[in-house]
Protein backbone atom coordinates (compact mmCIF):
# COMPACT_ATOMS: atom_id res chain seq x y z
CA UNK A 1 0.00 0.00 0.00
CA UNK A 2 1.53 3.19 -0.87
CA UNK A 3 0.94 6.00 1.05
CA UNK A 4 -1.30 9.07 -0.21
CA UNK A 5 1.44 11.38 0.63
CA UNK A 6 3.69 9.87 -0.88
CA UNK A 7 1.42 9.82 -4.45
CA UNK A 8 0.99 13.78 -3.72
CA UNK A 9 4.73 14.27 -3.85
CA UNK A 10 5.28 12.45 -6.79
CA UNK A 11 2.74 14.36 -8.86
CA UNK A 12 4.62 17.37 -7.52
CA UNK A 13 7.35 15.95 -8.03
CA UNK A 14 6.91 14.77 -11.15
CA UNK A 15 5.82 18.01 -12.15
CA UNK A 16 8.82 19.73 -11.58
CA UNK A 17 11.42 17.41 -12.30
CA UNK A 18 10.87 17.95 -16.07
CA UNK A 19 11.52 21.02 -15.78
CA UNK A 20 15.19 21.51 -15.75
CA UNK A 21 18.52 19.46 -15.90
CA UNK A 22 20.10 21.47 -13.09
CA UNK A 23 17.50 22.10 -10.45
CA UNK A 24 14.15 21.74 -10.28
CA UNK A 25 12.11 24.87 -10.84
CA UNK A 26 9.56 24.02 -8.26
CA UNK A 27 12.07 24.30 -5.76
CA UNK A 28 12.18 27.94 -6.07
CA UNK A 29 9.20 29.02 -8.25
CA UNK A 30 5.45 28.49 -7.65
CA UNK A 31 5.11 26.01 -10.52
CA UNK A 32 0.83 25.98 -9.72
CA UNK A 33 0.41 29.73 -10.58
CA UNK A 34 1.04 30.70 -14.05
CA UNK A 35 1.43 34.18 -14.25
CA UNK A 36 2.39 36.96 -17.21
CA UNK A 37 4.34 39.96 -16.98
CA UNK A 38 5.72 42.41 -18.86
CA UNK A 39 9.53 43.18 -19.07
CA UNK A 40 12.24 45.62 -20.05
CA UNK A 41 15.38 43.70 -20.70
CA UNK A 42 18.61 45.54 -19.01
CA UNK A 43 20.86 42.54 -19.51
CA UNK A 44 20.77 38.77 -21.02
CA UNK A 45 23.10 36.01 -19.78
CA UNK A 46 23.16 32.95 -22.31
CA UNK A 47 24.83 31.00 -18.95
CA UNK A 48 24.61 28.39 -16.34
CA UNK A 49 23.24 26.53 -14.55
CA UNK A 50 20.03 27.95 -16.31
CA UNK A 51 19.79 31.49 -18.96
CA UNK A 52 19.26 34.14 -17.11
CA UNK A 53 16.81 37.56 -18.08
CA UNK A 54 17.17 40.35 -16.14
CA UNK A 55 14.84 43.21 -16.73
CA UNK A 56 12.71 46.21 -15.37
CA UNK A 57 8.89 45.99 -15.02
CA UNK A 58 7.61 49.04 -17.10
CA UNK A 59 4.61 49.20 -14.61
CA UNK A 60 7.38 50.98 -12.78
CA UNK A 61 8.11 53.18 -15.05
CA UNK A 62 11.39 51.30 -15.87
CA UNK A 63 12.93 52.62 -12.54
CA UNK A 64 11.87 49.83 -10.14
CA UNK A 65 14.08 46.82 -8.98
CA UNK A 66 15.65 44.73 -11.32
CA UNK A 67 14.15 41.51 -11.50
CA UNK A 68 15.89 38.05 -12.81
CA UNK A 69 13.52 35.40 -15.33
CA UNK A 70 15.42 32.09 -15.08
CA UNK A 71 14.88 29.66 -18.48
CA UNK A 72 16.45 26.26 -19.09
CA UNK A 73 19.79 25.04 -19.68
CA UNK A 74 22.06 26.95 -21.49
CA UNK A 75 23.44 24.22 -23.97
CA UNK A 76 19.96 23.02 -24.79
CA UNK A 77 18.60 26.01 -25.65
CA UNK A 78 21.95 27.26 -27.80
CA UNK A 79 21.31 23.68 -29.74
CA UNK A 80 17.73 25.43 -30.26
CA UNK A 81 19.64 28.17 -31.73
CA UNK A 82 20.03 30.85 -28.63
CA UNK A 83 22.51 33.83 -29.20
CA UNK A 84 23.90 36.17 -26.64
CA UNK A 85 22.72 38.76 -28.55
CA UNK A 86 19.25 37.25 -29.29
CA UNK A 87 17.81 40.00 -26.52
CA UNK A 88 19.02 43.46 -25.81
CA UNK A 89 19.24 45.85 -22.85
CA UNK A 90 15.72 48.03 -23.97
CA UNK A 91 13.84 45.26 -25.57
CA UNK A 92 10.00 45.05 -24.42
CA UNK A 93 8.93 41.49 -23.69
CA UNK A 94 6.60 39.59 -22.26
CA UNK A 95 7.22 36.43 -19.76
CA UNK A 96 5.06 33.78 -19.29
CA UNK A 97 5.68 31.66 -16.25
CA UNK A 98 5.68 31.07 -12.27
CA UNK A 99 5.95 33.65 -9.81
CA UNK A 100 8.75 33.02 -6.84
CA UNK A 101 6.92 30.95 -3.64
CA UNK A 102 8.94 33.92 -1.26
CA UNK A 103 7.98 36.90 -3.32
CA UNK A 104 11.67 37.28 -4.01
CA UNK A 105 12.18 39.59 -7.75
CA UNK A 106 12.60 36.36 -9.85
CA UNK A 107 10.50 34.62 -11.97
CA UNK A 108 10.36 31.03 -13.62
CA UNK A 109 9.93 31.65 -17.50
CA UNK A 110 8.51 28.99 -19.48
CA UNK A 111 8.34 31.04 -22.75
CA UNK A 112 8.23 34.74 -23.90
CA UNK A 113 6.79 36.82 -26.43
CA UNK A 114 9.77 38.92 -28.46
CA UNK A 115 9.70 41.02 -31.64
CA UNK A 116 6.35 39.25 -32.19
CA UNK A 117 7.52 35.43 -32.24
CA UNK A 118 6.85 33.05 -28.96
CA UNK A 119 9.67 31.74 -27.92
CA UNK A 120 10.02 28.54 -25.61
CA UNK A 121 12.47 29.08 -22.89
CA UNK A 122 12.81 25.82 -20.80
CA UNK A 123 14.24 22.70 -21.49
CA UNK A 124 10.95 20.71 -22.10
CA UNK A 125 9.25 21.53 -25.43
CA UNK A 126 5.68 20.71 -23.51
CA UNK A 127 4.02 21.11 -20.79
CA UNK A 128 2.43 18.12 -20.88
CA UNK A 129 5.35 15.94 -22.65
CA UNK A 130 4.66 12.89 -20.33
CA UNK A 131 1.36 12.45 -21.19
CA UNK A 132 2.37 13.13 -25.01
CA UNK A 133 4.83 10.50 -24.62
CA UNK A 134 2.36 7.62 -23.02
CA UNK A 135 0.25 8.60 -25.98
CA UNK A 136 3.08 7.60 -28.49
CA UNK A 137 4.03 4.76 -26.19
CA UNK A 138 0.61 3.10 -26.96
CA UNK B 1 56.44 -29.88 -55.73
CA UNK B 2 54.63 -27.75 -53.71
CA UNK B 3 53.37 -24.24 -54.40
CA UNK B 4 53.93 -21.15 -52.54
CA UNK B 5 50.54 -19.38 -50.90
CA UNK B 6 50.23 -16.58 -53.44
CA UNK B 7 52.05 -12.97 -51.96
CA UNK B 8 48.33 -11.53 -50.94
CA UNK B 9 47.09 -14.46 -48.79
CA UNK B 10 50.07 -14.88 -46.78
CA UNK B 11 49.98 -10.86 -46.27
CA UNK B 12 46.27 -11.57 -45.40
CA UNK B 13 47.08 -14.66 -42.95
CA UNK B 14 49.81 -12.39 -41.10
CA UNK B 15 47.34 -9.46 -40.73
CA UNK B 16 44.52 -12.52 -39.54
CA UNK B 17 47.27 -13.94 -36.85
CA UNK B 18 48.10 -10.31 -35.64
CA UNK B 19 44.63 -9.19 -34.87
CA UNK B 20 44.10 -12.78 -33.31
CA UNK B 21 46.98 -12.36 -31.24
CA UNK B 22 46.42 -9.02 -29.72
CA UNK B 23 42.60 -9.79 -29.73
CA UNK B 24 43.82 -12.84 -26.99
CA UNK B 25 46.30 -10.96 -25.06
CA UNK B 26 45.24 -7.62 -25.19
CA UNK B 27 42.76 -6.71 -22.79
CA UNK B 28 40.38 -4.24 -24.06
CA UNK B 29 41.43 -5.39 -28.13
CA UNK B 30 39.27 -8.17 -28.45
CA UNK B 31 36.15 -7.69 -30.68
CA UNK B 32 33.57 -5.76 -28.64
CA UNK B 33 30.76 -3.54 -29.22
CA UNK B 34 32.18 -0.23 -30.03
CA UNK B 35 31.27 2.13 -27.53
CA UNK B 36 32.38 4.98 -28.84
CA UNK B 37 30.87 8.42 -30.43
CA UNK B 38 28.41 10.73 -29.03
CA UNK B 39 25.62 9.94 -26.85
CA UNK B 40 22.18 12.10 -26.02
CA UNK B 41 19.70 11.23 -23.28
CA UNK B 42 16.08 11.86 -23.35
CA UNK B 43 16.03 15.71 -22.67
CA UNK B 44 18.14 17.11 -25.58
CA UNK B 45 16.39 14.07 -27.64
CA UNK B 46 13.05 14.22 -26.15
CA UNK B 47 11.11 14.40 -29.64
CA UNK B 48 12.97 10.86 -30.47
CA UNK B 49 10.00 8.11 -30.96
CA UNK B 50 12.06 6.06 -28.79
CA UNK B 51 11.40 7.12 -25.51
CA UNK B 52 8.31 6.47 -23.02
CA UNK B 53 7.07 8.85 -19.87
CA UNK B 54 9.85 6.49 -17.95
CA UNK B 55 12.96 7.42 -20.24
CA UNK B 56 12.14 11.45 -20.22
CA UNK B 57 11.91 11.12 -15.95
CA UNK B 58 15.13 9.24 -16.35
CA UNK B 59 16.85 11.85 -18.48
CA UNK B 60 19.07 12.75 -15.70
CA UNK B 61 19.46 8.69 -14.33
CA UNK B 62 17.15 7.36 -12.18
CA UNK B 63 17.20 4.43 -10.11
CA UNK B 64 16.69 1.20 -11.77
CA UNK B 65 13.38 0.55 -9.33
CA UNK B 66 12.01 3.74 -10.75
CA UNK B 67 12.48 3.19 -14.83
CA UNK B 68 11.22 -0.69 -14.07
CA UNK B 69 8.63 0.04 -11.56
CA UNK B 70 7.12 3.32 -14.10
CA UNK B 71 7.41 1.24 -17.16
CA UNK B 72 5.63 -1.98 -15.65
CA UNK B 73 2.62 0.09 -14.58
CA UNK B 74 2.12 2.01 -18.00
CA UNK B 75 2.48 -1.54 -19.63
CA UNK B 76 -0.48 -2.39 -17.23
CA UNK B 77 -3.87 -2.41 -19.20
CA UNK B 78 -5.63 -1.98 -15.96
CA UNK B 79 -4.05 1.74 -15.45
CA UNK B 80 -4.91 2.60 -18.77
CA UNK B 81 -7.30 5.56 -17.31
CA UNK B 82 -4.87 6.41 -14.69
CA UNK B 83 -3.59 9.71 -15.03
CA UNK B 84 0.20 9.90 -15.88
CA UNK B 85 0.90 11.84 -13.06
CA UNK B 86 -0.90 9.52 -10.97
CA UNK B 87 1.58 6.65 -11.61
CA UNK B 88 4.54 8.92 -11.67
CA UNK B 89 3.23 9.71 -8.28
CA UNK B 90 2.76 5.67 -7.19
CA UNK B 91 5.85 4.87 -8.80
CA UNK B 92 7.86 7.67 -6.73
CA UNK B 93 6.38 6.40 -3.56
CA UNK B 94 7.48 2.79 -4.12
CA UNK B 95 10.92 4.23 -4.51
CA UNK B 96 10.70 6.40 -1.68
CA UNK B 97 9.82 3.70 0.85
CA UNK B 98 12.39 1.83 -1.02
CA UNK B 99 15.25 4.01 -0.70
CA UNK B 100 14.55 4.36 2.87
CA UNK B 101 14.55 0.73 3.67
CA UNK B 102 17.66 0.60 2.58
CA UNK B 103 19.11 3.73 4.06
CA UNK B 104 21.34 3.61 7.10
CA UNK B 105 20.30 6.60 9.94
CA UNK B 106 23.11 8.55 8.38
CA UNK B 107 21.62 8.51 5.30
CA UNK B 108 17.91 9.32 6.34
CA UNK B 109 19.02 12.21 7.49
CA UNK B 110 20.60 13.19 4.80
CA UNK B 111 17.41 12.58 2.46
CA UNK B 112 15.23 14.62 5.10
CA UNK B 113 18.22 17.32 5.20
CA UNK B 114 18.03 17.65 1.39
CA UNK B 115 14.21 18.14 1.21
CA UNK B 116 14.46 21.05 3.07
CA UNK B 117 14.26 23.79 0.59
CA UNK B 118 13.98 26.86 2.65
CA UNK B 119 16.77 29.41 1.14
CA UNK B 120 17.57 27.73 -1.23
CA UNK B 121 20.50 29.76 -2.93
CA UNK B 122 20.28 28.95 -6.64
CA UNK B 123 24.01 30.09 -7.11
CA UNK B 124 25.08 27.00 -5.41
CA UNK B 125 23.89 24.68 -8.65
CA UNK B 126 26.31 25.68 -10.36
CA UNK B 127 29.10 23.58 -9.19
CA UNK B 128 30.29 20.45 -10.84
CA UNK B 129 28.71 17.39 -9.98
CA UNK B 130 29.89 14.48 -8.35
CA UNK B 131 30.11 10.79 -9.60
CA UNK B 132 26.83 9.65 -9.73
CA UNK B 133 25.05 13.42 -10.71
CA UNK B 134 27.73 13.29 -13.71
CA UNK B 135 28.02 9.99 -14.95
CA UNK B 136 24.45 10.00 -15.46
CA UNK B 137 23.65 13.96 -16.45
CA UNK B 138 21.05 15.23 -18.65
CA UNK B 139 23.79 16.55 -21.53
CA UNK B 140 25.57 14.77 -24.10
CA UNK B 141 28.98 12.67 -23.53
CA UNK B 142 31.43 11.39 -25.97
CA UNK B 143 32.95 8.26 -25.40
CA UNK B 144 36.20 7.96 -27.61
CA UNK B 145 39.25 5.12 -27.37
CA UNK B 146 42.67 6.36 -26.55
CA UNK B 147 45.05 3.30 -27.28
CA UNK B 148 44.03 0.23 -25.04
CA UNK B 149 42.01 2.77 -23.08
CA UNK B 150 38.42 4.81 -23.12
CA UNK B 151 37.89 8.53 -22.10
CA UNK B 152 34.12 9.72 -21.73
CA UNK B 153 33.93 13.34 -21.91
CA UNK B 154 30.80 15.18 -20.59
CA UNK B 155 28.98 18.26 -21.90
CA UNK B 156 28.35 18.96 -18.48
CA UNK B 157 30.40 20.94 -16.84
CA UNK B 158 33.11 19.99 -19.49
CA UNK B 159 34.66 16.61 -16.92
CA UNK B 160 36.07 13.97 -18.40
CA UNK B 161 37.52 10.82 -17.29
CA UNK B 162 39.54 8.13 -17.89
CA UNK B 163 38.94 3.96 -18.52
CA UNK B 164 42.00 2.22 -17.94
CA UNK B 165 41.33 -1.24 -20.16
CA UNK B 166 44.89 -2.93 -19.28
CA UNK B 167 43.92 -4.59 -16.13
CA UNK B 168 45.92 -2.31 -13.98
CA UNK B 169 45.37 -2.35 -10.27
CA UNK B 170 43.01 0.55 -8.31
CA UNK B 171 45.76 2.52 -6.42
CA UNK B 172 45.53 2.09 -2.70
CA UNK B 173 45.05 5.15 -0.46
CA UNK B 174 45.35 7.94 -3.54
CA UNK B 175 43.67 11.16 -3.45
CA UNK B 176 39.66 10.92 -3.37
CA UNK B 177 38.20 13.00 -6.41
CA UNK B 178 34.75 13.71 -8.03
CA UNK B 179 35.20 11.42 -10.57
CA UNK B 180 37.30 8.78 -8.96
CA UNK B 181 39.75 6.56 -10.52
CA UNK B 182 38.10 3.93 -13.30
CA UNK B 183 39.29 0.40 -14.65
CA UNK B 184 37.03 -1.38 -17.05
CA UNK B 185 37.12 -4.85 -18.60
CA UNK B 186 34.54 -6.89 -20.86
CA UNK B 187 32.51 -8.85 -19.34
CA UNK B 188 30.68 -10.81 -23.31
CA UNK B 189 29.21 -7.34 -24.71
CA UNK B 190 28.84 -5.71 -21.46
CA UNK B 191 31.95 -2.82 -20.62
CA UNK B 192 32.79 -3.08 -16.90
CA UNK B 193 34.00 0.10 -15.06
CA UNK B 194 34.75 0.04 -11.61
CA UNK B 195 35.64 3.03 -9.91
CA UNK B 196 37.16 3.98 -6.70
CA UNK B 197 38.78 6.73 -5.31
CA UNK B 198 35.04 8.71 -5.13
CA UNK B 199 34.54 11.88 -2.62
CA UNK B 200 31.28 12.29 -1.58
CA UNK B 201 28.79 14.37 -3.38
CA UNK B 202 25.94 15.78 -0.60
CA UNK B 203 23.54 18.52 -1.96
CA UNK B 204 20.74 20.15 -0.55
CA UNK B 205 17.26 21.43 -2.04
CA UNK B 206 17.22 19.28 -4.98
CA UNK B 207 14.32 16.99 -3.92
CA UNK B 208 13.66 14.41 -5.83
CA UNK B 209 14.09 10.78 -6.31
CA UNK B 210 15.86 10.79 -9.46
CA UNK B 211 18.31 13.81 -8.63
CA UNK B 212 19.10 13.59 -4.85
CA UNK B 213 19.19 10.10 -3.74
CA UNK B 214 22.59 10.23 -5.24
CA UNK B 215 23.96 11.83 -2.27
CA UNK B 216 26.88 9.83 -0.71
CA UNK B 217 29.99 10.00 1.62
CA UNK B 218 33.81 9.62 0.67
CA UNK B 219 35.01 6.71 0.12
CA UNK B 220 32.12 5.20 -2.33
CA UNK B 221 32.53 2.90 -4.95
CA UNK B 222 30.92 2.54 -8.03
CA UNK B 223 30.17 -0.52 -10.73
CA UNK B 224 29.23 0.61 -14.05
CA UNK B 225 28.06 -1.73 -16.61
CA UNK B 226 26.82 -0.49 -20.21
CA UNK B 227 26.06 -1.84 -23.07
CA UNK B 228 25.13 -0.96 -26.52
CA UNK B 229 21.90 -1.80 -28.07
CA UNK B 230 20.29 -1.61 -31.60
CA UNK B 231 17.05 -0.28 -33.03
CA UNK B 232 17.67 2.67 -32.33
CA UNK B 233 21.25 2.18 -31.40
CA UNK B 234 21.71 3.23 -27.75
CA UNK B 235 23.36 2.68 -25.02
CA UNK B 236 22.65 0.99 -21.43
CA UNK B 237 23.58 1.79 -18.06
CA UNK B 238 23.33 0.40 -15.09
CA UNK B 239 25.27 1.79 -12.17
CA UNK B 240 25.75 0.22 -8.76
CA UNK B 241 26.35 2.37 -5.59
CA UNK B 242 28.04 0.79 -2.31
CA UNK B 243 28.51 3.25 0.08
CA UNK B 244 28.31 1.85 3.72
CA UNK B 245 27.61 5.37 5.74
CA UNK B 246 24.44 5.89 4.05
CA UNK B 247 23.18 2.61 2.20
CA UNK B 248 22.60 -0.59 4.14
CA UNK B 249 23.39 -2.72 0.96
CA UNK B 250 24.01 -1.18 -2.80
CA UNK B 251 21.99 0.61 -4.62
CA UNK B 252 21.30 0.70 -8.49
CA UNK B 253 20.90 3.49 -10.92
CA UNK B 254 19.79 3.92 -14.67
CA UNK B 255 20.31 5.67 -17.76
CA UNK B 256 19.83 5.25 -21.39
CA UNK B 257 21.17 7.22 -23.93
CA UNK B 258 20.79 7.84 -27.84
CA UNK B 259 23.64 7.29 -30.45
CA UNK B 260 23.64 10.75 -31.93
CA UNK B 261 27.04 11.11 -34.13
CA UNK B 262 26.14 14.56 -35.83
CA UNK B 263 25.94 16.03 -31.89
CA UNK B 264 29.13 18.09 -31.08
CA UNK B 265 29.87 18.38 -27.64
CA UNK B 266 29.45 22.20 -26.77
CA UNK B 267 31.24 24.66 -23.38
CA UNK B 268 29.28 24.13 -20.50
CA UNK B 269 31.01 25.56 -17.41
CA UNK B 270 29.97 28.36 -14.98
CA UNK B 271 32.21 30.66 -16.84
CA UNK B 272 29.99 30.62 -19.50
CA UNK B 273 32.04 30.70 -22.18
CA UNK B 274 29.41 30.17 -25.39
CA UNK B 275 30.85 27.90 -28.62
CA UNK B 276 31.82 24.57 -29.24
CA UNK B 277 34.52 22.33 -27.20
CA UNK B 278 37.73 22.27 -29.25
Amino acid sequence: MIPGRFILLGILLAAVQTASAHHAAGLVYDTDNEQSMEAIVTRFELGNPHVRIYFKRPEDGGNGEEWMAEGGSRTVLVRRGWTEDMLKAGDRITLHGHPSRDDRPIFHVVNMEHDGKEIGTEDSTSENLLDQLRQRRR
Amino acid sequence: MVMGKPASVTSKLKTASALIFLMAFVPGLSAQPDFSGVWSGAMTTQDHLYWGPEDYLCFPGCPKLLHDTLGGLLDDPANDDRPTDELVGQTFGVVIADRMGRSTPEGVRRIEESSDTEDVDMAKFCAPYGFVRESLNALPMQISREGQHLKINYEEFNLSRNIYMDGRAHPAGGELTPLGYSTGHMEDDVLVVETTGISGDYFIGLNSPTVHYGSYADGATVVERYQVLQDPRRLVVELTITEPSTLTEPYTWTKTWLSTPDVTLLVDSCEDVPGEIE
